[in-house]
């Protein structure tokens, strides 16, 4: 059951009848269920995993409070979902490596036994367990009373498969009170599901589409200008397509009374690499930002307390990114990009040292602009680590210099990228996500008529494709 | 008692107005769906947008269908299709065949070819029965050469004609994608700009050739090319030969065969085996034999339905001159072709051997009837 398709919008409708006529504690129980209802339609082995991990953690939660400081307890649970998100996420390395070692001894084994396939949402929910155990360490959060409550909070299916990913000190305190979902929350889910529709099917799907198999295997054969614009609309369609896939699930969550955190904020208009993690990913981001940048700086603040010591700037970013780098993927890939992303971080803390702070919307426009431009080539340029294998990842940064012959990119990426950047920027500019509400009834139903055509035009044909977040 | 009154609470607080916005984006909606559809099928916008298209992963057919839809619109009927594979794309010319019938009987058919790159009979019989039922011709001519039914060809075109959404739902399987595309041009324009988004250069790969397709639906290309020794295409030579050495008659094709056969209630039809270059057969011993026995089969199950089988193979008809390879005619042999072809029906209805169902809004003479 994909997010975006007919069959969740009818589960989520039923579920939603079901949940406006029962009373508040009963609701908890039913989208506990649901959750995991909806889990199953996935696989059943995903959820009897998210199962024991919610006992696991909710266990390890109440150890911790009751054995005040409970470090020993935080460190086994620390341990606990960081051993379980390594094996599922190298099992696809070491699984052919252990079964060649096997039939090196002369063993014969059936390998369907041993195919080991990554949880769909796993990296999402043991971010968010991991959260609620410190925050308990910290004494931020007491360990729940009510484990329906903290199930729901690892399962709650709006956000299970691909996040946001959401605190227990935020979320928790949701779920113990009295939801109500008025006019005004019904229209700002409804949009959001509207523009979520509209970034994922009418703009990410086509964009990533027609991206040419081509540039993956041989990006020699492209020209300079055609890498550059086929790059950017492979990051314009993940944008949109994680952008989108936020929209629809916040969407659906307040039809609940429970409104998810915003996981993008226009990134495409960041002006510095600090300001792009702010706006990129932002749930993930402030999760690595308190939970391993800040400490880290923290630890080393004490240490060495001057502000300049290299150690204390390049150590935190580097680390943070090439943690933000392996929740992604193990491979060798995603490990550069996240060393490339740190390095940025680091290079653009070292070159404002010792200059006065100016935030980047004070700058003059002619540098907020180059900004723009050079934080997103640079973004996008760690981001073919990302995309491709390092060999061609390699061969791509050379073939950008070397095939300079004038052909011209393919008209498609500018028309698929230019209502990406349209929606952007009315959103930027009425400082505003949901701007659209704003304006004269007619107008908000005309845009409304234009989305809903291309949503149905664009979703006919075709099987949706997943999003791509859902594989991390 | 506060805490249960709390429970009790409803979640869901609605005031109104509610709905204002939906409610006039439906009314928009519908205003915006008719101004569309009204704007697509002016001449205007027909003549100012490339052809709509039904997606069908099939350049050829994405090609043809709208042609054949401009000819029904133009001429107020079909009375002749050619049905078949590459073969026939490349042999039948309509012109000329519709020309040789009018001086044989005297009566002028407007035909379409609708030959298609790989269109072997599973295929080529889904399309039949398509092509009967939405156009109802007279005639539909189904060419082949026998060897086309080898149990060797893959069934690639058959799977792009059974999944697409209007195919699928000309043939009864409702699905709301293939209703739009029967009755909406408009849509039919937006699935051209989604071909056009999602696979580049698609429509425009077959001008690149230098193919051009005539209204009626016969692709020339802009140089005639002959097939000679020297431009032997191995490849192609080899992927016969091994059909030839080890020819099957595939049950699929049979049945195939079947359906189209028993459409002739419907229709009149008739089925050609086209002509290939004599170094076809020749490229296996076996060839002549397989050919000759294929042929006779047809041809026995034809007979049994009373539909007119027309071999062609014992004639040396086509100079060598008029094939570009082994396969395929040039436009100098179809032009040959589809001369012979046309007084061979043409002789066929006047002779009796083949009668072809009056134009719809005919009035058949009592008279007539009775005798």
């Amino acid at each position: 059951m994909n997010v975006q398709s007919l069959e969740f919008f009818g589960f989520a409708a039923v579920v939603l009848a079901l949940y406006y006529v029962l009373p508040m504690k009963k609701q908890n129980y039913l989208l506990l269920i649901a959750s995991y209802v909806f889990y199953i339609t996935l696989s059943y082995y995903f959820a009897i995993i998210l199962l024991l991990m919610t006992l696991g953690n909710y266990l390890l939660g109440r150890k911790i409070e009751k054995e005040k400081p409970g470090r020993k307890w935080l460190l086994v649970g620390i341990g606990f979902n960081l051993m379980v998100f390594c094996f599922f996420k190298s099992a696809h390395f070491f699984v052919p490596e252990i079964l060649s070692f096997i039939s090196r001894l002369g063993l014969h084994i059936q390998t369907g036994s041993l195919k080991i396939i990554l949880p769909i949402g796993l990296s999402f929910y043991i971010l968010q367990a991991l959260s609620y155990l410190i925050d308990v360490y910290r004494e931020q959060i007491p360990a729940g009373n009510e484990p329906a409550n903290f199930a729901l909070y690892l399962a709650y299916f709006p956000k299970l498969t691909a996040g946001p990913i959401e605190r227990a000190q935020t979320f928790l305190p949701k779920l113990s009170k009295q939801r109500v979902v008025d006019n005004k929350l019904l229209s700002r889910s409804f949009t959001l599901i509207i523009i979520g529709l509209v970034r994922k099917i009418v703009i990410a799907d086509t964009l990533m589409q027609a991206v040419p198999a081509g540039l993956f295997k041989n990006p020699s054969d492209f020209s300079t200008m055609e890498l550059v614009a086929w790059v950017t609309a492979l990051l314009v369609g993940i944008y949109n397509d994680f952008c989108g896939y936020t929209n629809i699930v916040r969407g659906i969550s307040g039809f609940f009374g429970i409104e998810l955190s915003r996981n993008f904020n226009h990134p495409l208009f960041s002006r510095n690499f600090t300001e792009f993690w702010n706006r990129w990913h932002i749930t993930l981001s402030l999760w690595l930002r308190d939970y391993v940048y800040f400490p880290i700086s923290r630890a080393l603040v004490r240490r060495n307390p001057s502000r300049n010591n290299p150690v204390n700037i390049a150590l935190p970013p580097i680390v943070t990114m090439l943690a933000s780098g392996i929740w992604h993927s193990f491979s060798p890939g995603f490990i550069t990009w996240g060393a490339l992303m740190g390095l940025f971080l680091v290079a653009e803390r070292s070159l404002s040292l010792g200059r006065p702070l100016v935030p980047p919307g004070k700058k003059p426009p002619l540098r907020q602009f180059l900004g723009i431009i050079v934080t997103v080539s640079l973004a996008i340029t760690a981001g073919i680590f990302a995309f491709f294998t390092i060999p061609n990842a390699l061969q791509f940064l050379k073939s950008l210099f070397s095939n300079t012959a004038w052909v011209l990119p393919d008209s498609r990426v500018f028309l698929m990228i230019i209502p990406s950047l349209v929606v952007d920027i009315i959103q930027y500019r009425g400082k505003n996500e949901l701007v659209f509400l704003t304006y004269p009834l007619f107008i908000r139903a005309l845009l409304l008529t234009v989305a809903l055509t291309a949503i149905f035009l664009f979703s006919q044909g075709g099987i949706p494709a997943p999003f791509v977040y859902q594989g991390f | 008692m506060k805490n249960r009154s709390t429970e009790k609470e409803r979640t869901l607080k609605i005031r109104r107005p509610f709905g204002q916005t939906i409610l006039l984006a439906a009314i928009l909606l519908i205003i915006l769906l008719v101004l569309v559809e009204t704007a697509a099928r002016t001449d205007f916008v027909r003549d100012a947008l490339p052809a709509p298209s039904i997606a069908s992963g099939h350049k050829r057919l994405d090609i043809k269908l709208p042609l054949l839809d401009d000819l029904v619109r133009e001429e107020g009927r079909i009375d002749c299709i050619f049905l078949g594979g590459s073969d026939v794309n490349a042999s039948i010319n309509p012109d000329v065949f519709s020309r040789a019938y009018e001086k044989k009987t005297g009566e002028k058919l407007i035909c379409f070819n609708f030959g298609l790159d790989g269109f072997i009979p599973p295929a080529a019989a889904v399309m039949a029965k398509i092509l009967v039922e939405k156009y109802h011709p007279r005639l539909l001519v189904w060419g082949f050469s026998p060897t086309s039914f080898s149990d060797e060809f893959k069934r690639t075109t058959k799977e792009i004609v059974s999944r697409n959404p209007w195919c699928r739902y000309r043939l009864g399987d409702f699905n709301l994608e293939g209703w739009l595309t029967d009755y909406s041009r408009a849509y039919r324009y937006f699935l051209r700009f989604r071909t056009w988004l999602e696979r580049p250069g698609y429509f425009e790969k077959l001008s690149i050739r230098g193919e051009k397709t005539s209204k009626y639906g016969y692709h020339t290309a802009e140089r005639v090319k002959t097939f000679t020794r020297f431009k032997r295409d191995e490849e192609q030579e080899s992927r016969y030969r091994n059909i030839l050495s080890d020819f099957n008659m595939d049950n699929q094709a049979l049945a195939a065969l079947e359906k189209t056969l028993r459409l002739h209630s419907q229709t009149g039809i008739v089925l050609v085996d086209i002509p290939v270059h004599p170094r076809y057969l020749t490229l296996h011993e076996r060839g002549a034999d397989v050919y000759r026995k294929s042929a006779s089969y047809i041809k026995k199950r034809a007979g049994q339905y009373g539909v007119l089988f027309i071999s062609t193979n014992r004639f040396d008809l086509i100079p060598r001159s008029g094939f570009r390879n082994i396969s395929h005619m040039n436009t100098r042999g179809a032009r040959i072709f589809s001369r012979w072809l046309g007084r061979q029906i043409g002789r066929a209805v006047s002779k009796g051997f083949l009668a072809l169902p009056p134009r719809p809004g005919t009035v058949v003479s009592l008279a007539g009837v009775l005798k």
